[in-house]
């Protein structure tokens, strides 16, 4: 074989180019450690004595003998044994490709970069390469390119951006027009439609800060809170409904968290507070909470974001069902905040990102006295009531009354049951009556042997509460008849009301111990709370998360959220740049955003994401002040059309030389078509709605209660049909992004649904309320309220040929109003039409 | 790539899982789709995949029999029931009707006879399943040792008695073995006219599975999947002219957005949705069907009409790639608690007639061999009278002992498998229990009910919920 075409070969297995010179820290180290630390590495003894955490212990080998041979792969056993498949002994081989990488290092003489010490401590540490991995260095502001365009200074953000495009030649497209700009606007901050007439006087305000105007005007609308809660509650992985099977419980009370998230947007309120209270709200509030102010029912109502995982517990369960709960929580709370999985540490370190097991357990133990498995609290006991002390005691009032009756009622049953059971006896033998009245009268768990084989005998003397209406069915509704009086005295109490929160009972701290392989029946060594290791290895001083109970609550969370929101924490700020990029622009900076480590992809744009992640802090955690930086940016105000010569190098945009085009989420459908029907019920908050479920065992929103979609319940096991076809949130515990696709079950929806045929219906009738004959003039007005802009001659050929063919053929089929259904077709078409729900 | 997928899979809740193979085809994902690992889901999704080993049965049609059909007045003859009539039951039994509960044996008063050359005995209610005696296996020993319809029928469909929430066997099938069919769900329910079965939607739940693993319900009304047909008024020119509409809408929209692949793809999927929707309302049509099949199962009857119309399109969805149909009839008819000679006659006129057309007319389009058919409901029914002698006898619920049947799919044909005691109270040799039962037909289908593994909140599930579980090797062929 030539050896070019061996070279060729080798670089078809790689799939991408090979690195000029491998070495030990960049390039093998890395699938050591994915797949051989586990044994050899990892532990205080390795198996075999083998160590493959440097390339000095691989070359001195274990029992088996030398592991490593420079330029020699033949005869250096790791390889050899990898190569088989012996090892590693689990299912998991090293692919290919992997193997290959490893052939080439050793027949290249296995360099390090750098001279290894002689020993390490134990465990895995934290590498060079790994400490100097993009995410995990310390955020420093980062120069911003000094560009001018059209002899202006371009702004911070777009120069990052401009700075890239003009690496590859290309430019910004040019700003959308003004109606493309408004809906944009509309769309992306409030998630509906401007009205046509918004849109007018848009386009004839010529003021240069008219889109600045715009934006404060709808940050300022209570539908901006209502949209951007969607957004973090897809994060925080928020349902009314626990998860639990098999019947996933509902959550009465959670939504009082959703609206805390509505309020906190709506007023602006700083980050990094929503932040802290979320986490910690229960440690701001003072105790006692048995007449809750209005501050205190904020803070508790906050902590609803540590219950939106699903808990397992609602149906049943012990320890086991405890243990997946918090690690759930564990996962949305990790990946949600920090941008990291954190998930696969609980089992054995991480085998991609530097993140131990111990790493793992002290990030656990900051939420170990809240969650508390040891001690576990089922959803019903994790509540602050609302109630007052004089609704307390009429309460109490009530509950004697409806004892008292329920006690005669009581009396009521067993004498009803005597009877049959008299009349039953009259039945068998005389002589029997005795020792089966007898019989009767001993509890069931009491009976002798020789008085069960009575009832086996005489199965009809074993008269029951549960089965009197299968003998006297007069005597049962009677008796069911008290019970609704009693039920109905209990219906008269004050209405009980509670918070979902999460809290910590004053007591001892559970000390949180390191599980062996994860297992919580497997405990090892206890472990103090901390952030990750890496998070912090840049800082002069990690750290220190309380230990000690210093009052009701042990401080931890409290601290950790501190800390988290210190500014500095350039995991949690690059993490939450990017989440609310990926808001705006539908792509993001990172596109796995809740997975920043090696598993995660890299920033498209790495400068301007730090520069982002600064923002936060210096404008005072303000969100609004963030949309504003982002919004009023050249680079949001671009047309979205794609360029020839854009599309020739950067096809998905990953410079940003056009807005990205996108399809409206699911919520985002359904309020708009609402909206332009002139149906949308704009009431703020409120308990969740339930969903209807059909014959077919599908779920649907309520087609009565036009409200916003994120007053419908959202459901872990069984979400709503509308959702799951427009791509709602997989709660798998929460959604890091929800992933738009074009399929046809959405044109099947859009097509068939009876959601949109009643809509259709509704705008028909809404523009046939016009009084005229003129059918242009109406379509005029269709165009308007579905594309806020005035139909051209075409569309108006297009439409009004459409109306008289369609009115022709329901005419022909003697269908009842011929008019009314060719315009709820023609309305169906635009409300399915890409143009509507599409966001440009 | 990975994330395209994940964004493919949630597609399907809205129609249940239509297109969604053909999507992925289509896409060319099938060959990204690698083996699981150990600890993690298959890959989620309708993408048709390889089984454990190779099967047998390549489809199911089961006919689910809600209320307990009474085997010793159809399936099972007991000469000791018929001579003891009238004597008091010396065993131990267990009544739901206490209030009715009586100890006296009651024969079953219809006759059986021998069928075919295998003999099988049936009873003279089943005039149409003697004829096909030599092609179906009868198991006379099943039991699940409860006599609550709710607590067996669950156990039947989820693996663990009484317990609700989990995904059922269509689920698990689909899981395993993604979707063959290019137009249609690969999990369909044929239900009633007349209303729900009992335990209503629990019956073909996807339990902890995510919603598109549900079994789509062919409603016996329009539209018969949901949002695949328009309203009746709209079908036909009216819905080809709102098509052609909203495509010049659309390309007139595209225009202004020169090469963006999305909007074009839009575009394309309403073509294809369109020709879904044709091809699946095609699949429901019986009016193509010739005479000679009509009259096998009994379409232009009266009583067999319902029942026949729906075994008639589970042939024709099978034909279509369909992996498991389940058919359902309204309440529970085989509840036979009183007047059971006459309520008893009632539905088996209705149902007989159609579930042996089903299995000939299998057989003579060479489909038996890889279609499975199962006839059978949760529980049996006492040899002990409910109430009194007379007219209005009836037989309580028994989960002791009870018969079913199979055939085609990998089944020896003209067999009875198992036996209850001499009056047919429980099952005595050869007992089959419902996870017996499903873990041969995951064997069937080329599954290890061990091995086929969902993970759900860090646990390992399987159909036969970890408990022992026997593929009844002695049924197979």
């Amino acid at each position: 074989m030539l050896p070019t075409f061996k070279i060729l070969i080798f670089a078809l297995v790689l799939g991408t180019e090979t690195p000029q010179r491998l070495t030990f820290e960049e390039d093998i180290r890395p699938i050591f450690k994915a797949y051989c630390f586990d044994c050899h590495g990892a532990t205080e003894k390795p198996k075999g004595s083998l160590d493959l955490r440097l390339k000095k212990f691989a070359q001195k080998g274990g029992k088996s003998g030398i592991s490593l041979k420079e330029n020699a792969p033949e005869e250096s056993h790791l390889l050899q044994r990898i190569k088989s498949g012996e090892m590693p002994p689990s299912e998991k081989k090293v692919p290919a490709e992997k193997i290959a990488l490893i052939t080439k290092w050793i027949k290249d003489g296995a360099p390090t970069l750098r001279v290894e010490p002689d020993n390490l401590p134990p465990g895995i540490g934290i590498t060079e390469e790994e400490r100097n991995y993009w995410f995990f260095k310390p955020l420093l502001e980062p120069k911003v390119p000094d560009l001018t365009l059209d002899q202006k200074k371009v702004a911070p953000l777009d120069s990052f951006i401009l700075a890239r495009l003009q690496q590859k030649s290309l430019r910004f497209n040019p700003e959308a027009d003004k109606r493309t700009l408004i809906r944009r606007a509309y769309l992306d901050l409030t998630g509906l439609p401007p009205t046509f007439d918004q849109v007018e006087r848009f386009e004839k305000n010529t003021a240069p800060n008219a889109f600045e105007a715009l934006v404060d005007e709808l940050l300022a609308s209570p539908a901006y809170g209502e949209r951007w809660a969607r957004h973090w509650l897809d994060v925080a992985g928020y349902a009314d409904t626990e998860g639990d099977s098999p019947n996933d419980s509902l959550r009465p009370h959670l939504y009082k968290y959703r609206d805390y998230v509505i309020r906190s947007l709506n007023s602006d309120k700083p980050f990094n507070q929503f932040i802290i209270e979320q986490l910690a709200g229960d440690e701001l509030a003072p105790k006692p909470w048995d007449e809750l102010s209005l501050e205190q029912r904020e803070l508790l109502a906050a902590t609803g974001f540590l219950r939106c995982g699903p808990d397992i517990t609602a149906g049943g369960g012990a320890i086991a069902e405890a243990e997946q709960t918090f690690t759930e929580s564990i996962k949305i709370i990790s990946s949600g905040l920090l941008g990291l999985s954190v998930g696969c540490a609980q089992c054995h370190d991480h085998r991609y990102d530097p993140i131990s097991q111990v790493d793992y357990f002290r990030f656990r133990a900051i939420f170990e006295p809240a969650f508390n498995p040891s001690k576990w609290r089922k959803p019903a006991e994790r509540t602050a009531a609302l109630m007052t002390k004089p609704d307390r005691e009429k309460s109490a009032q009530i509950e004697k009354v409806a004892q008292e009756l329920a006690s005669k009622l009581q009396a009521e049953t067993a004498n009803t049951i005597k009877v049959i059971f008299e009349k039953e006896l009259q039945k068998i033998p005389a002589d029997l009556h005795e020792p089966v009245r007898k019989a009767f009268e001993t509890p069931e768990t009491k009976r002798t042997p020789e008085q069960k084989k009575l009832f086996e005998k005489y199965p009809k003397i074993n008269v029951r509460a549960g089965i009197i209406d299968q003998y006297d069915p007069k005597a049962m509704a009677e008796l069911k008849k008290a019970q609704a009086t009693i039920d109905a005295k209990r219906a008269e109490k004050p209405k009980e009301d509670f918070y979902a929160i999460m809290s910590e009972v004053p007591s001892k701290i559970p000390a949180t111990k390191l599980f062996y392989r994860g297992d919580y029946r497997q405990p090892l060594q206890e472990i103090i709370p901390g952030d990750l290791s890496i998070t912090t290895i840049h800082e002069q001083k990690p750290w220190d998360c309380p230990t000690d109970n210093k009052g009701e609550s042990s401080g931890r969370r409290l601290a950790f959220a501190q800390h988290l929101t210190s500014g500095k924490h350039a995991q949690f700020n690059r993490t939450m740049a990017n989440r609310i990029w990926v808001y705006h622009f539908g792509q993001g900076i990172v596109e796995t955003p809740g997975e920043f480590g090696k598993l995660g992809t890299l920033p498209s744009q790495p400068e301007l994401l730090d520069w982002l992640a600064l923002q936060l802090p210096k404008n005072n955690w303000s969100l609004k002040a963030f949309h504003k930086i982002i919004m009023t940016s050249a680079t949001y105000r671009q047309s979205s059309v794609h360029r020839p010569e854009q599309d020739a190098v950067d096809i998905t945009n990953q410079l940003y030389g056009r807005f990205p085009l996108r399809r409206l989420e699911a919520e985002s459908i359904r309020d708009s078509i609402l909206k332009v029907n002139n149906r949308l019920d704009e009431t703020l908050f409120g308990s969740a709605i339930s969903l209807k479920e059909d014959i077919a065992g599908v779920m649907h929103y309520p087609d009565n209660t036009p409200r916003k979609t994120i007053y419908m319940q959202v459901r872990r096991h069984k979400p709503s049909a509308f959702l799951l076809t427009f791509d709602g949130p997989s709660l798998s515990p929460n959604c890091d992004k929800r992933t738009p696709s074009a399929g046809t079950p959405q044109a099947l929806a859009l097509m068939n649904s009876e959601f949109i045929r009643n809509e259709s219906n509704h705008l028909a009738t809404l523009i046939l309320k016009n009084q005229t004959n003129d059918t242009t003039t109406l379509i005029r007005k269709a165009w308007q309220i579905v594309y806020q802009r005035l139909p051209n001659s075409n569309e108006i050929t297009l439409a009004s040929n459409f109306l008289n063919e369609s009115k022709a053929t329901y005419s022909a089929t003697k269908s009842k109003d011929p008019s009314q259904m060719a315009w709820t077709d023609l309305c169906q078409q635009l409300l399915a039409s890409n143009e509507f729900i599409y966001l440009e | 790539m990975i994330t395209r997928r994940k964004a493919l899979f949630q597609l399907a809740g809205g129609i249940g899982g239509v297109a969604l193979s053909d999507m992925l085809l289509r896409e060319g994902l099938l060959a990204a789709d690698g083996p699981s690992k150990p600890g993690e889901n298959l890959p989620l999704g309708m993408i048709s995949r390889e089984p454990h080993f190779q099967p047998r049965a390549k489809a199911m049609i089961s006919m689910f029999m809600h209320g307990g059909p009474s085997h010793v007045d159809l399936f099972d003859p007991k000469p000791d029931l018929q001579k003891n009539h009238g004597k008091e039951y010396t065993g131990n039994v267990t009544y739901s009707f206490v209030g009715r509960a009586n100890k006296k044996l009651m024969a079953s008063p219809f006759k059986f006879s021998r069928h075919g050359k295998s003999g099988t005995e049936l009873s003279e209610l089943l005039p149409h399943t003697a004829m096909i005696a030599d092609d179906i296996c009868v198991i006379r020993s099943m039991h699940t040792g409860h006599n609550g319809h709710e607590v067996s029928i669950r156990f039947f469909h989820g693996g663990i008695a009484g317990v609700l929430g989990r995904p059922t066997m269509g689920s698990w099938l689909t899981y395993a073995l993604g979707n063959e069919s290019k137009n249609l769900p690969s999990y369909m329910v044929l239900s009633d006219e007349g209303g729900l079965p009992v335990d209503g939607t629990n019956n073909w739940s996807s339990g902890f599975m995510p919603a598109y693993y549900q079994g789509t319900v062919l409603r016996p009304r329009e539209p018969r999947i949901l949002n695949l047909e328009p309203p009746k008024e709209v079908q036909g020119v009216s819905q080809q002219r709102n098509l052609e509409l909203l495509k010049q809408l659309n390309k007139n929209h595209s225009m202004l957005h020169p090469r963006e692949a999305e909007l074009e793809s839009r575009i394309s999927s309403y073509e294809l949705a369109a020709s879904m929707q044709d091809s699946a309302r095609e699949a429901f049509d019986i009016s193509s069907e010739p005479k000679h099949i009509r009259q096998l199962y009994g379409i232009d009857d009266a009583e067999t009409r319902s029942y026949g119309t729906r075994c008639l399109i589970a042939r024709r969805l099978v034909e279509r790639g369909v992996r498991f149909v389940q058919l359902f009839l309204s309440g529970q008819p085989w509840d036979n608690h009183n007047t059971i000679t006459k309520s008893l006659s009632n539905i088996c006129r209705k149902t007989d007639q159609p579930a042996a057309a089903l299995v000939m007319d299998l057989k003579q389009r060479g489909l038996l061999d890889t279609t499975l058919v199962h006839f059978g409901g949760e529980i049996g029914r006492l040899p002990v009278v409910e109430g009194d002698f007379g007219e209005k006898a009836g037989r309580d619920h028994n989960g002791q002992g009870f018969s079913i049947w199979l055939a085609g799919g990998g089944i020896k044909p003209g067999i009875t498998y198992g036996e209850t005691d001499e009056v047919g109270h429980r099952a005595a040799v050869n007992v089959v229990n419902p996870n017996d039962f499903q873990a041969t037909i995951m064997h069937l289908f080329g599954l290890d009910h061990s091995k086929m593994v969902y993970f759900h909140n860090g646990q390992a599930q399987v159909l036969t919920a970890g408990k022992p579980a026997r593929v009844v090797k002695e049924i197979l062929c």
